[in-house]
Formats: structure tokens, sequence, C-alpha cells
């Protein structure tokens, strides 16, 4: 385990020199602005610990991937395989953890541990070869892929919208409509082969479109029950729920062009720190929407001319 | 009809495909046989679009990207995608309505299991079924006889033959000669990126003379088995 965490220290000292950043002034950086947006974050936004403990669960479910837990398990002998994945999600949390305990979000830290850990087990044991029905077979494959994939996710969030309408909480509703969001761009995590995009008989602005709209839809009709939760417990909000569905709505629209700006390859880095970046300031997207509008329709250009 | 003029590739310093002339008409098989690393697949990935060339490539439908239908020798599945959806997807990406699915199951696959989770051989029967639904009229095989049983090898044969008859044009490589002698009008020879030999039906024996005589050679007796 000590040698394959030294190799990821190596991996990523290599990814910033190719960026062009000094490995220790990158981390120093990283974490400066961790630090920075972090007190941001919880100064100027309203609901800002579930905000942060969501994009930190997001965070966790970036580090694996199938064809990775593949070869962790086929390297390592035993359960060693699994013992890194639940290593790596764990330092992915550590610095929102140690954040959360600052702020003595003792309750928020423990939940998103557990959830964590809870959600890597449950994968395993939804990882056989059985099919498993999904509403979105029409229009596959982002939504019918991911759906089996995190299906199981998506069932305590509805549960935790069960306990917000019971408690009288409207932040932790708010708090599980953005998180059904988080998980629906989590589905676009997945880079389809080249082949797949070049099928389409359609231009790059239509192929776009057709993603977006798909995505809209289907992750509209995720977030339904939650939605009409909140709209008939907390009428007099209605228009903050509103405007949190169209920038979690956003969010989607601007990681699948993100996806796409970044085609056949996966979203490099700095690509997502700059959607990070948006998170605390929702208005850049405003101007990042087009940005990697324009750069995903140079990269398809080749696939459907 | 598919023109191709002056085609030329290469990947680097190395020319993989050298000044292609070549015409493939409606309604007509082509063969396209060669040595691995021969440029098969570079012309074939040329002709989608899929890889950058220089020359041309001109075609009755434009753009033929829309109108042609690429097996290649090993198609990709998602993890979680079933076999069903994956004909959905193909008919989705032409805006094709996918009707009558089970009918039109004629391999057999169970549609309802991940594609992930097919053989070699089910996974390139149902990469060939999703381009026959889309109902193109261009057609490109890469090895579609590899890895696949004998009764679907019968049933990809008489696939292409139903094609030509349809009036489509089709290209498909095979190492196969057999299944290339049974469909093809005309086999084209690649040797080094180059075509080395393109002839009818009457001349098929002529090639197959040349590749053995290029190909083995006497390299059996270097093996010097006794």
């Amino acid at each position: 385990m000590k040698y394959y965490f030294q190799l990821q220290t190596i991996f990523w000292s290599r990814r910033f020199r190719e960026a062009g950043f000094n490995p220790l002034f990158a981390a120093i950086f990283l974490v400066s602005i961790f630090v920075g947006a972090s007190f941001f974050l919880f100064k100027y936004v309203d609901r800002a610990p579930y905000i942060f403990s969501g994009i930190a669960f997001f965070l966790t479910t970036l580090t694996s991937n199938k064809s990775k837990s593949d070869f962790l398990s086929s390297t390592f002998k035993d359960t060693l395989g699994k013992q890194i994945e639940l290593a790596e999600k764990m330092l992915v949390l550590t610095p929102f953890v140690v954040f959360l305990l600052c702020k003595l979000e003792f309750i928020l830290t423990g939940s998103l541990i557990l959830i964590t850990c809870t959600s890597f087990l449950m994968r395993f044991g939804f990882s056989g070869g059985k099919s498993i029905p999904t509403p979105f077979s029409k229009h596959p494959f982002e939504f019918a892929v991911g759906f089996r994939r995190l299906f199981w996710l998506l069932l305590p969030i509805y549960g935790l919208t069960c306990i917000a309408m019971m408690y009288d909480n409207y932040n932790l509703g708010v708090f599980s409509l953005l998180a059904v969001i988080a998980v629906v761009i989590n589905f676009y995590n997945e880079v389809e082969d080249e082949l797949f995009v070049w099928n389409f008989s359609k231009s790059v602005n239509q192929f776009l479109g057709y993603k977006i709209r798909i995505g809209l839809i289907y992750a509209t009709s995720l977030v339904l029950p939650i939605l009409i939760a909140l709209l008939v417990f907390y009428l007099s909000n209605w228009w903050v729920t509103l405007a949190f569905l169209v920038v979690g709505l956003a969010f989607l629209s601007t990681y699948i062009v993100a996806k796409y700006a970044a085609f056949p390859q996966r979203i490099n880095f700095v690509d997502g720190l700059v959607i990070m970046i948006c998170i605390p300031l929702p208005v850049l997207l405003i101007f990042i929407f087009p940005y990697f509008y324009g750069r995903a329709k140079n990269a398809l250009t080749v696939f459907l001319p | 009809m598919i023109t191709l003029s002056n085609l030329s590739k290469s990947y680097g310093s190395k020319l993989v495909l050298k000044n292609i002339q070549l015409t493939f008409q409606s309604g007509k098989v082509y063969g396209i046989v060669g040595e691995n690393g021969a440029g098969k697949t570079t012309l074939f990935k040329c002709i989608a679009g899929l890889e950058n060339y220089a020359g041309t490539i001109e075609s009755d439908l434009i753009p033929l990207k829309n109108h042609l239908g690429l097996l290649l020798t090993e198609p990709f599945y998602f993890d979680r995608i079933t076999g069903r959806e994956y004909l959905q997807l193909m008919c989705n990406a032409r805006m094709v309505e996918l009707k009558q699915v089970d009918a039109k199951n004629i391999f057999d696959l169970p549609l309802d299991q991940y594609a992930s989770t097919y053989s070699t051989g089910m996974k390139k029967k149902l990469a060939l079924l999703g381009i026959l639904v889309q109902n193109n009229q261009y057609y490109i095989f890469d090895e579609p006889y590899n890895g696949v049983d004998i009764h679907s090898n019968m049933l990809i044969t008489e696939i292409i033959l139903k094609l030509k008859q349809l009036g489509k044009t089709v290209l498909v490589s095979s190492h196969i000669f057999s299944t290339l002698r049974d469909t093809c009008d005309e086999i084209i020879l690649l040797k080094n990126g180059e075509i080395a030999q393109q002839v009818d039906a009457d001349s098929f024996d002529l090639v197959e003379n040349e590749m053995k005589k290029t190909m083995i050679g006497n390299k059996i007796e270097q093996l010097e088995l006794k």
C-alpha cells in the first residue's frame, strides 16, 4: 500500500510539472485555495456545511472507477486493493473532515464518513452481472449506466428528504436536491469510445444540444420528488428552491460540455479546478459554460464534421 | 459509391497508406486483404473519417459517415449497458426508430444482459446487429468473422450477400480467404500501405496464390518439422 501511494505522489508530481507548475508550489497553492474557498463558502453562502459535505462526497466518488478497481483487485492480494481504494477516499475526505471539525460540525462529519464508507462497501454488493432495470433505457448511455452504478446512493438521499420534511429542515431538503444533482454529474465521468460519438448523424451543436437536453430532462425527473416535496412544504421559499435547481442544472450542463471539451480524454485537473471554483461562485458559470462549449465544438468537429 | 483519390496516411514519418485510388460501387462487395499492419484498419478509419488523411474521399451520400456502418475488430461496450440499450443507442444516434428488436435478434443474443459480459463473438455479433438496425447505405466490416461461431459465420455471409442484393456498398476485411470468395465481387490486396493487386471474382486464385507466395513462402520449411 505504501508503494502505491508513493507512486501516486510521483504521478501527481508529474502531472503538475506537465501543467507547468512546481509540485511543491502547486500543493501549497491548492491548500491555500482550499482553505480560502472553504472560509469564503462558510462566510458568504447559506447552507455551506451541506454544500461543503456534498462537494467532499462528490470528490470521493471520482477516485474510483471500474477499470481501476479491477486493476487494484487483480494486482494486490486479498482485500488490499479494496483497502487502497477506501484509503484513497479517506485521503480525499481528510481536509474536508478537518475543516468541518474546526467548524464543530460533528454530526455532519460523522455522516459524511459513514456515507462514504457505506457507499464504497455497497458498491461491491451490486457489481454482479444481472442487469438492473432503469427508467432511462430510451436514451442510453449516461443515465442508464450511471443509474445502475449509483442508484443505491439515491435511495438514502431521498430518505434524507423525508427526514428533512419530518423535522422541518429546509436546508437538509435543499442539500438532498443538490446531492442528487451531484450524483447525476458523476454519471458523466464515463468517457465513451470515439466511435460512440462518431456514430451520431448530428452536427456538433445538435449533438451537444441533445446531450444537454437529455441530461436536463432526466436529472429533473430524478430530483422531481424532492422538488415537489420542497415546493409543497416550503411554498414561501419556492424561488430559492427553483434557484438552487437552476444552479444545479447549470452545473450539470457545464460539466457535460466540459466533458466533451476534453474528449476523447477525461476532464483534466485544471478544467476540474475551474468547475470547482464555480461552486462558491455559480455566477461564473455564465462565462465558463461558453468557454467549455467553444472548446467542445473544436474537440468534436473531428468526429462530427 | 465511394471514391478514394490519392489517399495517403502517415503516423509521424511512417507512411501507412500511399496514394490509394479506389472506387467502391453500390451493390458490390469488396474484400480488403493483407498482412497485419498492411493498412486495412487505417484505410477503414480514413473512410469513416476517424483518421486525418491526405487526398480525397467522396461519396454519393453526404456526409459519408452518416450513412456508414462501421464494425471494428474489437467493439467497445460500457460496463452496465445491456445489449438492448446498445441497439437503442445506435438507433438514437442515427435518428432511426428501433422496432421489433427481438425479431431482429437473429443471433439470439441475451439482449437484457450487460453487453460487457458477452463473449468476444457475442460482442461482435451485437456490434454487427447495431449497424444493421441503423439501415446504412455503406458498410465496413473489419474482421467480422473473428471469434464468431460457425453458425454465425454462415449467417454473416448471408447478411453480406443480402446487403449486396439491396444495392449497398460493402467493404470486408478477413484473414479467412474462403469467406471472401463466397461474398466478394472484388478483392484488393494491400501490401505496405499500397494496392499490390486488385482483382475481380474470376481471378481470386491469383490473389490467394500471391498471398501464399509472399506471406508463407518457405517459412514452413524453416521450421524443419520432422
